[in-house]
């Protein structure tokens, strides 16, 4: 995704927020009940990244629930540590200055640099 | 999901091995939330009263237009006028019921997800009644998630007891869930496998 393609994106309406990716972590998350040993679980995936969406630059996360996946170890997150993304939010919220969001099933979108984006696609003649 | 709304769905779990019933009670009228409640209460005793053995899950909700909807979820058969009757006496206008399966024990739990109006802080937005069957508290429910195996971690190394300083406790957790995440840390643990007991404090405030 190029820097232009988020912009319109963004004018459109859409909460988008783009940070460098710190990490990512996938759990089982849920509630057990104590008493009968019952539990209620889905999968989790937390992505930590570094943006300045309050101003500063800081560490926020996002969050993002994987329907039809029962086992975190079967999470595929083929992102890389160190690079710009875009997460498409459903949500947010801002609680004593920590900034956590939700996305749902469009995962985060690595965003291409100018040159990334100018460079042909294999098989294809470059753009004059 | 909140624990809360967690705790409904067990509790509706171990009511809805049984068949299940789904009531609406409306007023025809919109009342102030307070009156509900009040002729809730009344109505809930003349029912249990008709049927000392019923059982089942109350949820408020309120509506956008319509004042505040009482639904409850029962395990048992009762006769629908005679439930209309009680309904009338403690000054309710429209009851309506109908037969749900078991799958469907957990629906009532939308009703938890929306926002909690202003006037219904501190209420309890579902509750169990009927005498014979246990419905699961709010207490009796774990959250299992990084951040609370985390918070399970810190409340060990720094011996935390009762509930003061809470938001110092969060921000710990919270710098250390972070951690963890971006050092690939085992769940618990610092560097290399340690308990966090082998560092300084001021050692997680700085990036690794």
């Amino acid at each position: 995704m190029t820097e232009a393609e988020i912009t319109k994106e963004v004018m459109r309406g859409r909460l988008v927020v783009v940070g460098e990716l710190r990490g990512t972590h996938a759990e089982s998350a849920g509630y057990v009940n104590r008493r009968t040993g019952e539990a209620i679980t889905y999968v989790r995936v937390i992505y930590l990244i570094e943006c300045a969406c309050r101003g500063m630059l800081d560490r926020a996360v996002v969050t993002q629930k994987w329907i039809d996946v029962e086992d975190p170890e079967l999470v595929n997150l083929p992102y890389e540590k160190g690079k710009l993304y875009a997460f498409f939010l459903e949500g947010f919220r801002l609680e004593r200055g920590v900034f956590t969001g939700w996305i749902g099933d469009r995962g985060p979108e690595p965003i291409k640099t100018d040159e990334e984006a100018a460079v042909a696609p294999e098989g294809a003649t470059a753009a004059p | 999901m909140t624990k809360s709304k967690a705790a409904f769905l067990f509790a509706s779990k171990t009511l809805g091995q049984q068949g299940l019933f789904l009531w609406t009670f409306t007023f025809k009228d919109l009342l102030a939330v307070k009156e509900t409640r009040k002729r809730w209460n009344y109505l809930l005793t003349l029912l249990l009263r008709a049927w000392p053995n019923l059982q089942g899950l109350r949820v408020f909700e309120l509506h956008q237009e319509h004042g505040l909807h009482v639904h409850l979820l029962t395990n048992q058969f009762i006769d629908v006028n005679r439930a209309r009757d009680l309904a009338e006496q403690a000054g309710w206008g429209r009851v309506h019921v109908t037969r749900i399966p078991k799958e469907h024990a957990g629906y009532l739990a939308k009703y938890l997800s929306k926002e909690r109006p202003e006037c219904l802080k501190r209420w309890r937005l579902w509750a169990g009644f009927g005498a014979g069957w246990e419905w699961t508290r709010v207490k009796d429910v774990i959250r299992e998630t990084l951040f609370s195996r985390i918070y399970r971690a810190c409340k060990e190394w720094k011996q935390w007891q009762g509930r003061d300083r809470f938001f110092e406790r969060m921000d710990l957790t919270r710098q250390m869930m972070l951690l963890t995440i971006e050092n690939g840390w085992q769940i618990g643990c610092g560097p290399n496998g340690l308990p966090y007991s082998s560092f300084e404090e001021e050692d997680f405030w700085f990036d690794f």
